[in-house]
């Protein structure tokens, strides 16, 4: 396991910020961390990340325990987070040339990253020109320089365009093909469906749920319900009662369906039943 | 290992001098150093006749006690303020340079300027340089030079911002500058200043001045040695809690 947490829990003051949290991500994984904002995920970036000590419970990165990471943990892992900056004197590409320099990464690779996230053409820009977004865009093309083996994304698209997002999926994707394990935190139900293996929704420092988006999502549907639209344009909706699958079978026999779907909760209408709150809270 | 120790080091060199080259508040110190001696020197023009190494070491100390209690200090301290402002420290931080390479990156650059300024100043300020043991001066200036850089280091890691960075410095540029340029004036001034390493470097260049020889005392020794290992000790240990929240 590249990353491993045992009952983490951390508490400022009063407020629990993390319950006794436990996940594991593997190699060549998308492990997505889901909640609204404040439910824990930057918390346990910076926990397991050595930013911050738990209160209790311990958590391991690349099997190091996460209060003794050294510089070869950190040669290993990129982190991409609100507490990431750029140097706003130096221009697109000196701010990758100094990390590039510091991870010992052949500088042509600074160019492929920079295409890789849209940032070509402003190389020569002083960095403090750009926009959140593009800064976003260059601190992850600084993560991601170094090939690392565990990448920690916090809300790594947020405040981007769709088509950034888009294509900053995709290079995950592809690091993802390439060995790189993704430890990614949203509050975008469709980012964490599109891109990971298994998931944790959080809420209020507790994991209320982990596991694939779909085994989650099949867990908790307990209506199996249908949508389908009939050869008349007529759009229905059936539920799982002995009248309503008479209904639906006749319909399918006198072949007057068009389309027919089957009706799972979708992650955020799990998170809604279990905690009675919305992930964009 | 070794090979990887000053790569990184040599890195966050670089990264200085390019940070520094456009941080024109924090290379004001240097500079204003070298302005403030011609300047002093141009006011005591007038009198400048006869035996007036007195004046002109006044003038020396004046430039050398400014360029190690503020220049020194601002060129180590508004960069690394700026640095945890805009969160580029913890950048860094966590692409794993530790807090030696990058106390040896942040130093390099207001230790070569300060030194190189302190021979600038003695240049610039008329004094017969024949009277001043170059060994000692530059043993001395060095070492303070070192120190003034690291407590600029402190007080940037201790700041929260530039603003805050310029709040924190003052007092020590105060006393720094200040307490050992007017030593000479006031007793309990000449007191404390025999415990500051800038002030060290005053009583030197007043021996000098008188034609006297000048040697470390085992207090000043351990003022120095205090200052050197203290301060770093400091610094590393804030470098590890900055990174660290509680």
């Amino acid at each position: 396991m590249l990353l491993e947490l045992k009952h983490v829990s951390r508490r400022f003051g009063n407020i629990t910020a993390l319950n006794g949290i436990s996940f594991t991500v593997g190699e060549g994984e998308i492990f997505g961390f889901l909640g609204p904002s404040g439910s824990g995920k930057t918390t346990t970036i910076n926990i397991v990340t050595g930013q911050l000590k738990p209160s209790s419970g311990v958590s391991y990165v690349l099997g190091r325990d996460s209060q003794s990471i050294d510089q070869q943990i950190y040669e290993q892992i990129g982190i991409v987070s609100d507490r990431s900056g750029v140097y706003e004197r130096l221009n697109v590409y000196d701010n990758l040339v100094v990390f590039a320099e510091i991870l010992k990464v052949p500088k042509d690779r600074i160019d492929y990253y920079l295409a890789k996230v849209g940032l070509a053409d402003r190389k020569k820009q002083p960095a403090g020109k750009l926009s959140k977004g593009q800064k976003q865009r260059l601190i992850l093309a600084r993560a991601i320089l170094h090939k690392p083996k565990l990448l920690f994304l916090d809300e790594p698209t947020s405040g981007l365009d769709p088509t950034t997002v888009r294509e900053i999926h995709e290079l995950f994707l592809e690091l993802k093909a390439q060995g790189t394990s993704i430890f990614l935190t949203t509050h975008n139900m469709e980012e964490a469906t599109k891109l990971c293996d298994r998931l944790a929704l959080l809420d209020r420092g507790t994991i209320i749920e982990q596991g694939s988006p779909r085994e989650i999502c099949l867990r908790h549907n307990t209506e199996k319900r249908f949508r389908l639209m009939t050869t008349a344009g007529d759009e229905l909706e059936f539920g799982s009662t002995a009248d309503e699958y008479d209904r639906l079978c006749r319909l399918l026999m006198r072949h007057e369906v068009e389309t027919i779907h089957s009706c799972e909760p979708t992650l955020e209408d799990v998170f809604v039943k279990v905690t009675g709150n919305s992930l964009t809270r | 290992m070794k090979s990887h120790f000053w790569r990184k080091t040599l890195a966050v060199i670089k990264l200085k001098a390019k940070m520094l080259l456009g941080n024109t508040a924090a290379l004001t110190g240097p500079l204003m150093s070298i302005a403030a001696t011609v300047l002093l020197k141009i006011l005591y023009a007038g009198m400048l006749e006869g035996d007036n190494s007195a004046i002109l070491t006044y003038v020396l100390n004046f430039g050398i006690s400014f360029n190690l209690g503020l220049g020194a200090v601002m060129m180590s301290a508004l960069p690394l303020a700026e640095d945890k402002e805009k969160h580029t420290l913890r950048s860094l931080m966590t692409s794993s340079v530790n807090g030696l390479q990058f106390f040896i990156g942040s130093i390099f650059w207001p230790f070569v300027i300060t030194v190189g300024v302190n021979y600038i100043v003695i240049f610039v300020s008329g004094v017969d340089s024949s009277r001043i043991n170059m060994v000692m001066f530059s043993l001395l200036t060095v070492v303070s030079s070192l120190i003034s850089g690291k407590l600029g280091l402190l007080l940037g890691i201790y700041a929260k911002s530039q603003v805050n960075a310029n709040n924190l410095m003052m007092p020590f540029v105060m006393v720094l500058s200040l307490v050992p340029t007017l030593s000479t004036l006031n007793e309990t001034l000449g007191r404390i200043s025999n415990y500051l390493y800038t002030g060290i470097v005053t009583t030197m260049l007043n021996r000098y001045s008188e034609g006297l020889e000048f040697r470390l005392e085992i207090s000043q020794v351990l003022v120095l040695a205090l200052c050197v290992v203290g301060i770093s000790v400091l610094f590393v240990v804030k470098y590890r809690k900055i990174l660290v929240s509680e």
